[in-house]
């Protein structure tokens, strides 16, 4: 019976998640202008930019030739075929961001049932913990998010590096290692970025094992697993284009920043006014400073990998060269992951304001810079900060929810008396 | 002795913290307060600077004109020939004054228009003509436009005679780089709005517009006159109309221009709008003086509506500006002719001719206090995000409200330490679910209403007012089962409740049993969640501040009217335990929802609300103004969820 309802209620979220999508791809209009905000298409992601690589591609021209197209290979072999028929395109929109939310669902159900054998925290009143978002709760968080929605009308190619990563970490969950290293590599392979998630999706693939020299064992198989895929796809992409360029269009674009389009990012404005001199500094910089986090955090939290991948994800997110509010939409719909942490958090108030206000002025100041004339690019790179505050907040808070609630199940607490009534800075007070 | 004093200081921290968050809401009325006295000071002489001309290339009033008293004669003479054509139908009248503008020796044409709204279709035929500078490549041009309805609803005579003497008077110069332009539109703005929407080609709209594309053609425009001198006479004083679609402002180099032109090579006396106010020292008159020409503007940027044709340039990134000519018989400055606005036009154009670069250098956001009187960005800004921040802090203490449990406020106030005080997990969880799915639904409601409003059906004897009955229907639909369900909810649960008190229950029995630990007791009852009404007046702030603050950027006078409406009401009220002040309540929300406030400005200008209701449908068709988008999608939908919220049960 409870099984029975629970699936009723998946068909339903699902079937809403479907019709709204459908609803919305019947407007063309919407579509194209979703299409061409800046805020949601950049020009890694763009789908204006794969049509035009398609049609190249399908006319025998290079498509990687004239710096327009930054897509990688294989995704415009999958277009080429559907290009034409924009039902099958939209169709294919709508199956990725399923397929994203139902390995969400999945990967909270494995979840649960790691948890399940762990000992619960004990809570003030004797109360056991009650346990995390349900996985259909998840999947709707990110189905039903504004951004996921956005993303999806607006046909942004970050969708399937998206769903690439979402499903390198469900088939860590299953402790699938080729499948698992096959996504990393193809996430890798279609936004580089990605390729940082190896680490997580390793300590995810060994959690449940404590020898060392077996998670030697695994971490060294999988690298080779990793290596292997990428390079099959390159291998597959040189077959399809029958030439490297797309090194340098794909991968080059990403790691120089070569195209400075706004987006919500923090690169753009800078490179614009930066000397030329000092160019390959600083651009050395605003790289490593995506990937540095990597490690330490993966040390840190090694106890917690699928927080850990929502946390590069965000990283990513926020400092990488072409963001775009479906980066935001991965990074959201994995924080529910770790739903167990929301109650120890502290500033949810303040960075849902920090993204209502950055997602309604962004357009708005591009409105007074690019059309009214009336504002100028600072107006628009000012809210780029603010999103870019929000996404900070968000991490900081989070990680600091997770440690606060690591601390709690290492230490169960005194629920009265003098220690109780510390509340919040217990462990100012302990240390 | 460490310990002790890190442990009181951690208790300092918490007491400060209940400290602030009690404060917060009389610190949110101080800043309202705060909010309407910076508003009211913004008139006053000390918080306005003097106007100064910023871009250097204008020079204006520099250059040498040309207009002498032959063009004068000139104008005069076609006076009497658009005086004669003036009462032709539309399309003779524009063939007319196209042969005019063709005599001069100018490219000429007319452009028919039709424009279809949802209640009516406006056709009418424009001319306009193209002086091509000897200097340009055609890349660059201006434009003088004048339409045939003068703002006091007479023929514009005057301005269409002076446009034909220019064209001759400019014929003979060789100084011009960029094209001059000269349209005569018919209609109000509806053909002016046809015009420049064939010069700058395809633009989408839904609504169904037809007009003739355009067979002479020049550059970009960089910056546009529009003349509105109603009849044959003198006058007394210029006046400057400057208010664009949706508060959107001509850089301000456009009215400074014309003033420092009506200062020397053509003195005039200069006004803003078409009132002339007499010089006073007195301070209080002066205040007074300053506060009706910004609430003047104020008025027409909330609204969105622009206070001549200039406006429509400003849609497509076209500085411009509409000149008045006011001819009020008694006043004490000296009367001009035709000659004298010649020269001044001459001037402004030849000064505007000297641009290198679009219109950039002077202030875009500004308030006027009088002609020569400006106040920046920086001093008006400041009192609107107060309003915001206001709303904001309201939100924020009941949301740290919502979390806190009620003993754990109890036990701090009377300093008692054995009392459990609540560790972070165990505070109340925040049930939002009604509090969204109200707001969600009111948002959909008031796309309903927009939908409603500004779709044709076809249905006999569809008028707008039914239709705003019909979405007042809608709404109240909403309200009364949104409040209903809320209330017999609420009484289900009371009465479970009481019924699982009254049992001398197994439950409480298994649960002692199963837990050992003492505190138990009080953990039941203080971990329900905060009331509905607290969620959705939480929301309801913190949307009112996000909406408030952020439309202040797009258009300062329609945020911060929308803000002194709503901020004391959305702050101060909240279901009561007596329904008289709940109705009550909801009565003042209503006054001040979006056909309360239609009613109450069709009682300020005595019209008839259905006339009201036609104006803000018409000006959205035809000029695209926010009105009524904003009141649909974002002012009813706050209003009804604050109306469902003051009518909720109160726990």
């Amino acid at each position: 019976m409870a099984k029975g309802s629970s699936s009723n209620n998946a068909a339903a979220v699902f079937g809403t998640a479907v019709a709204i999508r459908l609803a919305l791809f019947q407007f063309p209009a919407l579509a194209s202008l979703l299409g061409e905000r800046v805020e949601i298409s950049t020009p890694v992601t763009s789908f204006k930019r794969l049509s035009e690589g398609v049609f190249l591609f399908t006319n025998g021209v290079p498509p990687y030739d004239g710096g327009v197209v930054h897509q990688a290979p294989l995704l415009l072999g999958l277009f080429y075929p559907i290009i034409s028929s924009p039902l099958l395109v939209n169709l294919l929109y709508i199956l990725s961001d399923l397929t994203i939310g139902y390995m969400l669902l999945q990967i909270t159900t494995i979840k649960d049932r790691d948890y399940a054998k762990e000992k619960k925290i004990t809570q003030y009143g004797g109360k056991e913990e009650e346990p995390g978002m349900s996985g259909l709760s998840v999947a709707t968080l990110y189905l039903f998010n504004p951004y996921t929605i956005a993303s999806c009308i607006g046909r942004s190619t970050i969708l399937y590096s998206n769903a690439a990563v979402v499903a390198a970490i469900w088939m860590g969950m299953k402790g699938n290692k080729t499948l698992s290293m096959f996504s990393v590599a193809a996430a890798t392979y279609l936004s580089l970025y990605p390729s940082m998630l190896i680490i997580p999706v390793i300590l995810i693939l060994t959690r449940k094992i404590n020898e060392n020299e077996l998670i030697k064992k695994v971490a060294i198989q999988c690298t080779g697993l990793f290596a292997g895929s990428l390079v099959a796809l390159f291998a597959l992409s040189f077959v399809l284009v029958n030439s490297w360029d797309f090194f340098g269009s794909v991968y080059g674009t990403i790691l120089t920043v070569s195209d400075l389009t706004p987006n919500l990012g923090l690169c753009w404005y800078f490179f614009i006014e930066m000397f030329d001199q000092f160019r390959p500094f600083f651009l050395v910089v605003f790289q490593i400073h995506v990937f540095i986090f990597a490690v330490p955090v993966s040390i840190k939290l090694r106890k917690y990998p699928l927080f850990v991948s929502f946390l590069l994800c965000a990283i990513t997110s926020t400092f990488k060269g072409y963001p775009s509010v479906g980066d935001a939409s991965l990074y959201l719909g994995l924080l529910p992951l770790s739903s167990e942490i929301f109650k120890y958090m502290r500033y949810s108030f303040l960075v849902t304001n920090l993204f209502l206000y950055s997602t309604l002025l962004a357009p708005i100041f591009w409105y007074l810079w690019v059309y009214v004339g009336s504002g100028n690019a600072n107006f628009f790179y000012a809210i780029g900060l603010v999103y870019g505050i929000g996404e900070i907040i968000l991490m900081i808070d989070s990680t600091f929810a997770l440690l606060r609630r690591d601390f709690e199940a290492q230490s169960p607490p005194e629920t009265t008396g003098q220690d109780a009534a510390l509340g919040w800075d217990r462990e100012v007070v302990q240390k | 002795m460490g310990l002790l004093s890190r442990l009181s200081k951690a208790q300092r921290q918490q007491i400060f913290g209940r400290f602030v968050l009690s404060w917060m809401p009389t610190l949110s009325y101080i800043m309202v307060a705060v909010s309407f006295f910076w508003l009211l000071a913004l008139p006053h002489q000390d918080y306005s600077k003097r106007t100064y001309v910023s871009e250097n290339a204008l020079l204006p009033g520099s250059a040498n004109v040309q207009f002498n008293w032959d063009d004068n004669l000139a104008a005069e003479a076609y006076r009497d020939t658009v005086q004669s054509i003036a009462s032709l139908p539309s399309i003779e009248r524009a063939q007319a004054l196209e042969k005019q503008f063709a005599a001069i020796g100018l490219k000429s044409a007319t452009q028919n228009y039709t424009l279809h709204t949802s209640t009516e279709s406006l056709h009418g035929v424009n001319t306009y003509a193209v002086f091509y500078a000897p200097r340009s490549d055609g890349t660059e041009a201006l434009v003088l436009s004048a339409s045939w309805l003068s703002r006091d609803k007479t023929t514009n005579t005057n301005a269409i005679s002076m446009l034909l003497a220019l064209g001759k008077t400019f014929k003979r110069g060789s100084h011009f780089s960029k094209d001059i332009i000269f349209v005569v539109s018919d209609g109000e703005a509806e053909g002016l709005q046809a015009w420049l929407k064939a010069y700058h080609g395809n633009e989408e709209n839904i609504y169904e517009h037809s007009e003739e594309p355009l067979r002479v053609r020049s550059g970009a425009i960089q910056a546009a006159l529009n003349l509105d001198f109603a009849g044959t006479g003198d006058y007394n004083a210029l006046g400057i109309f400057f208010e664009g679609v949706n508060g959107q402002l001509p850089n301000l180099d456009m009215i400074n221009t014309i003033n420092l032109i009506s200062l020397g090579i053509a003195p005039v006396e200069l006004t803003l709008h078409d009132e002339l106010i007499p010089y006073t020292d007195n301070m209080t008159k002066n205040y007074l003086n300053s506060l009706r020409k910004m609430l003047y503007q104020m008025k027409y940027q909330a609204v969105g509506t622009p206070t001549g044709n200039h406006g429509l340039y400003l849609k497509y990134k076209i500085d411009a500006i509409t000149l008045y000519g006011i001819d009020r018989p008694g006043w004490h400055s000296q009367r001009f002719n035709l000659f004298r606005v010649g020269v001044l036009l001459e001037s402004a154009v030849r000064s505007l001719n000297n641009l290198l670069e679009h219109l950039h250098q002077s202030f875009f956001f500004y308030l006027l206090s009088d002609v020569r009187r400006y106040t920046s960005i920086g001093l008006y800004m400041p009192p609107v995000i107060i309003l915001g921040v206001s709303f904001i802090f309201q939100a924020l203490s009941l949301w740290g409200l919502s979390g806190d449990l009620p003993i754990e406020l109890e036990s701090l106030a009377e300093g008692d330490k054995d009392t459990p005080v609540a560790l972070p997990y165990s505070r109340r969880s925040r049930n939002f679910k009604v509090a969204s799915t109200t707001m969600g639904m009111a948002i959909i409601t008031g796309a309903a209403t927009f939908h409603l409003l500004t779709t044709e059906f076809g249905l006999v004897g569809e008028t707008p007012m039914l239709k705003l009955v019909a979405s007042v229907g809608v709404c109240s639909m909403l309200v009364l089962s949104a409040v209903s369900t809320a209330h017999v909810r609420n009484q289900i649960i009371q009465s479970v409740y009481v019924a699982q008190k009254s049992l001398p229950t197994d439950i409480d029995n298994k649960e002692s049993s199963s837990c050992q630990d003492s505190n138990h007791v009080v953990t039941g009852q203080e971990l329900t969640p905060a009331a509905d009404w607290i969620m959705l007046k939480t929301l309801i702030l913190a949307l009112s501040a996000l909406f408030v603050t952020t439309l202040s950027a797009l258009n300062f006078s329609l945020a911060v009217s929308m803000g002194i409406l709503i901020v004391l009401p959305y702050m101060a009220f909240r279901p009561s335990r007596w329904t008289v002040v709940s109705i009550v309540e909801a009565l003042i929300l209503l006054a001040i929802s979006p056909p309360g406030l239609m009613m109450v400005a069709s009682w300020w200008y005595a019209k008839d609300p259905s006339d009201v209701l036609s104006w803000v449908l018409r000006e959205y068709e035809i000029l695209g103004t926010w009105l009524l988008p904003t009141a649909c999608f974002i002012y009813w939908p706050l209003n009804l969820a604050a109306i469902i919220m003051v009518l909720l049960p109160l726990s």
